[in-house]
């Protein structure tokens, strides 16, 4: 049946902009609105604790996160966007993660075996070598990198989230960028 | 402006950071300089290699989450009575007390198990209950009704007795969207909430049922039925999936409205308007 509603589909780019009716919504408690701003902005956050914290652990860090956006949205006052600021939330509840751990590498996943085909066992090597070397950055240079590369957050933004001095990112990517090349390298990629 | 400084800006001028002026300083350096060079092909390198990655998907799971929202909801209304340390003749009062109080903790979080899983298994049970009416409703709505009837409580009261037993104006009791005539209103004792029930008739003679009731059931009502969250004249609304047409559930005033056999998004938008107008005039 040709539908006449908008399809929405809850796993495509967060909206620049949040409704406030939405927020507004949420902060009254109602679920609907709740489980609508869930699904716009699990796979932003899901994305990045994965690549900060590991595969393993990135469901229990994504449940805090939004735990910590509902609870905390009556202090988000609109004055920075709402994208920058559950950024924010997520990068901290993974990085205070990684100090409650107390390790700066994360166990591989063992995972379950499944048939996949040729290419998709290359993909599959080639993510988790990437994830690995990730894990043996430090945390915060693990952050930067990641908003940089993978987010493709400008300077300004990315001093926002990680709370650094704005001058300083790009000196931290250099490190970031030469630190994880050499990880690569260590751990069998060849450029 | 030699390597060392080249190296410091090298990341600020990859990622296009740098301003003119210093952008074409670095520039020039590059151009003469093998080394440098090396550095930021080093970075495309990398960048080309994660831009090429798979994002591993993980699955959303908002029931997960809902649950724990809910007993964060409950932990926060319980609080513990702490004893005072006393002087040493109450010691052993106060851990017999802090005992006493630990078996009563104990106790009650057995009962809350027991209580929520039986919870649990009701709800199922509605949730199926529901599902069959939802999937008759299309085919035959007179059936349909007589699947909700047989299966709960219900109360027909006259339009004139409403307020007076419900103890508010129910949201049709101004009356119905133009195009669409009243068939019948009645309180429904369902499991998950009392509502009111009135079923109304396009002027095809095809019909829609709406729903008017004080809890967002939406899980129980729909279990895992697609749905999706839409704007529907401003107003944030979830759509369910039924096959061939749509529930729609919104929040209207304390309570909440929802509609069974909806065609699309413009006629929920019709009686979202029309709805919001009436409240606007009870409220008036």
């Amino acid at each position: 049946m040709a539908s006449n509603f908008t399809s929405s589909d809850s796993h495509s780019t967060m909206p620049e902009s949040v409704d406030e009716r939405l927020l507004l919504l949420c902060r009254e408690g109602d679920r609907m609105a709740q489980q609508s701003l869930y699904d716009m902005c699990q796979p932003l956050v899901s994305r990045v604790t994965a690549k900060i914290v590991g595969q393993q652990d990135a469901p229990d860090v994504t449940q805090n996160v939004f735990l910590q956006v509902f609870r905390k949205l009556n202090s988000f006052e609109g004055n920075a966007r709402f994208e920058t600021w559950l950024y924010r939330l997520t990068v901290n509840a993974a990085l205070q993660h990684l100090r409650k751990l107390n390790r700066r590498k994360v166990e591989s996943l063992v995972e379950e075996p499944m048939s996949r085909n040729p290419t998709d066992e290359q993909s599959h090597a080639q993510r988790e070598l990437l994830d690995e070397a990730l894990q043996r950055l430090s945390p915060d240079l693990r952050v930067i990198f990641i908003l940089k590369e993978v987010e493709s957050k400008p300077y300004e933004e990315i001093s926002t989230i990680a709370n650094i001095p704005a001058g300083t990112v790009g000196s931290r990517l250099t490190r970031a960028r030469q630190e994880l090349r050499r990880h690569l390298i260590d751990l069998g990629w060849e450029p | 402006m030699n390597c060392s400084i080249v190296m410091e800006l090298l990341s600020d001028y990859y990622d296009g950071e740098l301003e003119a002026s210093r952008r074409a300083q670095v520039q020039k350096h590059l151009a003469t300089c093998d080394r440098c060079r090396a550095k930021l092909d080093e970075f495309q390198e990398l960048s080309s290699f994660v831009s090429g990655q798979p994002v591993a998907s993980s699955s959303a799971n908002w029931l997960r989450l809902e649950s724990a929202l809910d007993s964060t909801k409950e932990d926060g209304d319980s609080e513990l009575v702490q004893l005072a340390p006393g002087s040493t003749n109450s010691s052993k009062f106060v851990v017999w007390i802090g005992i006493a109080a630990s078996i009563l903790l104990l106790a009650a979080g057995v009962w809350k198990y027991s209580s929520k899983h039986s919870g649990m298994s009701h709800q199922h049970e509605f949730t199926a209950e529901f599902g069959r009416y939802l999937d008759q409703f299309d085919r035959d709505p007179v059936a349909a009704q007589e699947i909700l009837l047989q299966l709960y409580e219900h109360d027909r009261i006259p339009a004139a007795e409403m307020s007076e037993r419900l103890g508010y104006s129910p949201a049709t009791s101004g009356g119905l969207p133009e195009g669409y005539t009243h068939v019948s209103t009645q309180v429904l004792k369902m499991p998950c909430c009392t509502c009111v029930q009135t079923i109304c008739e396009r002027s095809d003679g095809t019909k829609i049922a709406l729903f008017e009731h004080d809890d967002d059931g939406s899980k129980e009502w729909f279990g895992e039925r697609p749905a999706s969250m839409e704007s529907c004249n401003n107003k944030v609304c979830q759509l369910v999936n039924l096959n061939n047409k749509y529930a729609a559930t919104w929040k209207r005033g304390s309570r909440y409205i929802t509609l069974i056999g909806v065609r699309d998004k413009n006629e929920v938008g019709t009686f979202v308007s029309w709805l919001d107008q009436e409240l606007q005039l009870d409220e008036g």
